[in-house]
């Protein structure tokens, strides 16, 4: 089975890899790609966490609020001396984590209208999300909010092969490279950390 | 659960992933039964959250114009972020975006997966539409194949091009009317373009409002060579859209430029009257309209227009322009007439400025000596009064010259010479009219008098009667065969006037028949070939304008008005390069 294919339109992975060196020797510009890679996979996160909202904008109609997320994020990382790949990926993930996170509690929260407004016709349940399996895919706002949060609980171990894997589509034998560990150790990292997932979500389910 | 068992379990579900997650637990856990419940609970936890796995999968909603909003916005190849989607046809949408390295605003075209036969041959088309440099192309900067699925990036490849402030004019025709004369510029300007693609070997097949943009400054710039194809390629579908689309792209024949020049004329005709040429709702009846050639006729324009509409529109290739060059010449002449008519005029004036300059020094030249004082004495005799009226005529009195004169005719009612005096005196003081009689009866009594023949002729000339003028210039020659330079010259130009009052009324034949007569008797000046390229131009023989406009030239090397107006040959006649070179040397002449 193979992880995550790192989505770059342009690069293959061996581009990948000498981004990764020449971000890590301090290059500007692999700095800039690296970052846009990071943009595009919180757009790519975005679209999916409101896949299920087609008429989303019926709710925001003053900001774009997507833009000043990804505003945000450039801020967040422009800045970053890249120490070494594995600090900037990790740093990365965490911003796109909170950018999702805070996308979704803006449509989600207190103040957001998404919680009653379900609108594909359907009537929404009394969670206000569609009746789903824990676990399973989110196919709303409410589920992607505790998936991300649940996230945030993993072990430092853990996270950080969700945050390569999931967050940034990293391969998992390029994970396994930026991380200077095993194959065999991240295969174990990444079932371990789907298995707490798996758990505390079917835990908040249950509460 | 020990740590061992905890190993264990993670070894266990490793080898479960590497063989299936279908292999049943117990068969796993054959030697440690006791943990088969807990990797069963285990081997289930990962099936469910396998989605974790897969790419993240998002569903191709963003080409859809009713969920084009901006959470769907996203950025191509970690470069171009799309903004907003600006325009959306059948095969491609066409969005408003950000070039984030070059930091500067763009268009980017993504066409439909559906209707996209292959990544690599678009990307291949792209390159070609590329290498196309003109200021009425709108510039592709970059073109990419996604190294993603279409089904999950949505594009599967793309083209970069530059963002043309403005708007389209599909967006201008939905303003309102759009005056002739701008329509005939939009048109030519575009026809010069797609002249340019079309000696590249480029066919656009696809020429429509929407596909031609009118930036701040109001030119027009082609774009949209999506499928345009290379000329000499095997024809492909005829993609198009309809309305604009010839008749024998319609019936899948062949198509070449003369295609696109049908596609102009819809375009124009549509411009001019604010109607298409065929404009029936049902596509099948619409079909049928464009290729029988049923009707064309656009009313309300002028002759130039409806005949450059109508040439364009013809049902056979063969009738229409043969190139689009030519059909921006025929745009750009049937568009401004007034100012190139201007131009000739202008032409006119100077011949005419030079007539009278010429009048002037003629006299002085015949009448050399000098007095101060004017005679007023009463004339005894007919020579006493001749005598006062040069002396008068000289020190420039003509009113009392004419008093001398009529003294002089009093006294011999036959003297020629005192008619002929008197004539140059009325005439001297603007009296053309009244010089004439006087003029008529010195060359009744001395009708061999080349002179008084002259003179008559600029009276003639100066009330425009240009007929009688000539008569008299061309009596004058023969009475004249020592030492007719003088009278030859005056000769042309009375012709090269003429020739101006036939071609002010639309009469080119005429009037170049007139300037090859001034030609004939001035053949060193190079004003007459300048006015002869004129009249060609307007009868539309433009390798005889060139031709006339290239003697000018070398006779006048630094006079820009002559590359300009050779300019317009050459682009009349398809020669772009010459017709560049020719404008560039005007400009540099001073001429705009």
């Amino acid at each position: 089975m193979t992880g995550v294919p790192l989505v770059r339109a342009e690069a293959t992975d061996t581009q990948i890899q000498n981004l990764i060196d020449l971000a890590a020797s301090g290059q500007e510009k692999a700095r800039q790609a690296l970052l846009n890679h990071a943009c595009e996979r919180l757009l790519r996160l975005t679209r999916k966490m409101f896949h299920g909202y087609p008429n989303l904008r019926r709710w925001e109609q003053t900001d774009d609020v997507f833009q000043n997320s990804m505003v945000r994020l450039h801020r967040a990382l422009a800045d970053v001396r890249v120490e070494s790949v594995r600090h900037f990926f990790n740093l990365a993930a965490v911003q796109v984590r909170r950018e999702l996170l805070d996308l979704a509690k803006h449509h989600f929260g207190p103040e957001g209208g998404g919680k009653h407004h379900h609108t594909d016709g359907q009537p929404a349940d009394e969670e206000g999300g569609a009746v789903h399996a824990a676990a399973e895919e989110p196919d709303d706002l409410d589920g992607w909010t505790r998936f991300h949060a649940q996230v945030e609980k993993l072990s430092d171990d853990e996270q950080e092969v969700v945050n390569l894997l999931f967050y940034e589509g990293l391969t998992q034998e390029e994970a396994a490279g930026v991380l200077g560990i095993s194959f065999r150790t991240l295969k174990r990292r990444w079932q371990s950390a789907k298995l707490k997932l798996h758990e505390e979500l079917n835990r908040d389910r249950e509460r | 659960m020990t740590e061992k068992d905890e190993e264990l379990l993670a070894d266990l579900l490793l080898r479960s992933e590497e063989i299936g997650h279908d292999t049943p637990a117990s068969e796993l856990c054959r030697d440690r039964p006791d943990l088969t419940n807990e990797l069963a609970r285990r081997i289930n936890a990962l099936k469910v959250t396998s989605w974790l796995d897969n790419p993240i999968e998002v569903p191709n909603i963003p080409f859809e114009p009713k969920t084009s909003t901006p959470y769907e916005a996203r950025i191509l190849a970690g470069r171009y972020r799309l903004d907003d989607l600006i325009a959306e046809g059948g095969t491609a949408q066409v969005w408003k975006g950000y070039d984030l390295e070059l930091q500067r605003v763009i268009a980017v075209k993504v066409p439909k997966p559906s209707r996209l036969g292959s990544v690599a041959g678009f990307i291949a088309e792209a390159r070609r539409v590329a290498r196309l440099k003109h200021p009425g192309i709108v510039p592709i900067f970059d073109t990419r194949g996604c190294a993603v699925q279409p089904d999950r990036e949505g594009a599967a490849c793309f083209l970069v091009s530059e963002y043309v402030e403005g708007g389209s004019l599909a967006d201008l025709i939905a303003k309102g009317p759009i005056l002739p004369a701008d329509a005939a510029r939009f048109m030519a300007e575009v026809a010069e373009a797609l002249h340019y693609a079309h000696r590249q070997g480029f066919v656009h097949r696809d020429i429509k409002p929407a596909n031609i943009l009118i930036d701040h400054h109001g030119r027009a710039l082609l774009t949209d060579f999506g499928i345009a194809v290379a000329a000499d390629e095997a024809p492909g579908p005829s993609i198009g859209t309809l309305r604009y689309m010839s008749p024998e792209q319609l019936e899948g024949k062949d198509v070449d430029a003369r295609s696109d020049i049908y596609s102009l004329g819809v375009v124009l005709h549509e411009l001019l009257t604010g109607k298409l040429p065929y404009s029936s709702a049902e596509p099948n009846v619409l079909r049928q309209e464009i290729v029988t050639g049923a009707k064309i006729g656009p009313v309300g324009l002028s002759a130039e227009l409806r005949h450059i509409c109508s040439k364009a529109l013809e049902r056979d290739p063969a009738g229409r322009y043969s190139s689009s060059a030519q059909f921006a010449a025929e745009l750009r002449r049937g568009s401004v007439p007034q100012s190139r008519r201007w131009a000739l005029a202008r032409a006119i004036v100077a011949v005419l400025l030079l007539v009278g300059v010429g009048r002037m020094i003629w006299w002085t030249r015949n009448n050399g000596h000098v007095d101060d004082k004017p005679l007023i004495k009463k004339a005894v005799t007919v020579e006493e009064a001749l005598a006062q009226g040069t002396k008068n005529f000289d020190l420039k009195y003509y009113d009392r010259a004419i008093e001398n004169y009529t003294q002089a005719i009093e006294l011999d009612p036959n003297n020629a010479e005192a008619f002929a005096k008197r004539g140059a005196c009325k005439f001297n003081s603007g009296q053309f009219k009244e010089s004439l009689a006087d003029f008529t009866r010195a060359i009744e009594l001395d009708p061999k008098n080349a002179e008084v023949c002259t003179h008559r002729a600029l009276a003639y000339a100066s009330l425009r009667q240009f007929d009688p003028a000539i008569a008299d210039g061309e009596q004058t020659l023969k009475l004249t065969p020592g030492d007719p330079e003088p009278y030859k010259d005056l000769l042309a130009r009375l012709y090269s006037n003429r020739a101006a009052d036939h071609a002010t009324a639309n009469r080119f034949t005429e009037a170049a028949e007139d300037v090859t007569q001034a030609m004939k008797h001035a053949p060193k000046a190079a004003i007459f070939y300048h006015q002869r390229g004129s009249c060609y131009f307007n009868l539309k023989e433009y390798a005889k304008a060139e031709a006339d406009w290239s003697v000018a030239i070398e006779r006048e090397p630094t006079k820009g008005a002559h590359y300009l107006h050779r300019g317009y040959c050459w682009q009349a006649l398809g020669q772009d390069q010459k017709a560049a070179a020719d404008f560039e040397m005007a400009k540099k002449l001073g001429e705009k």
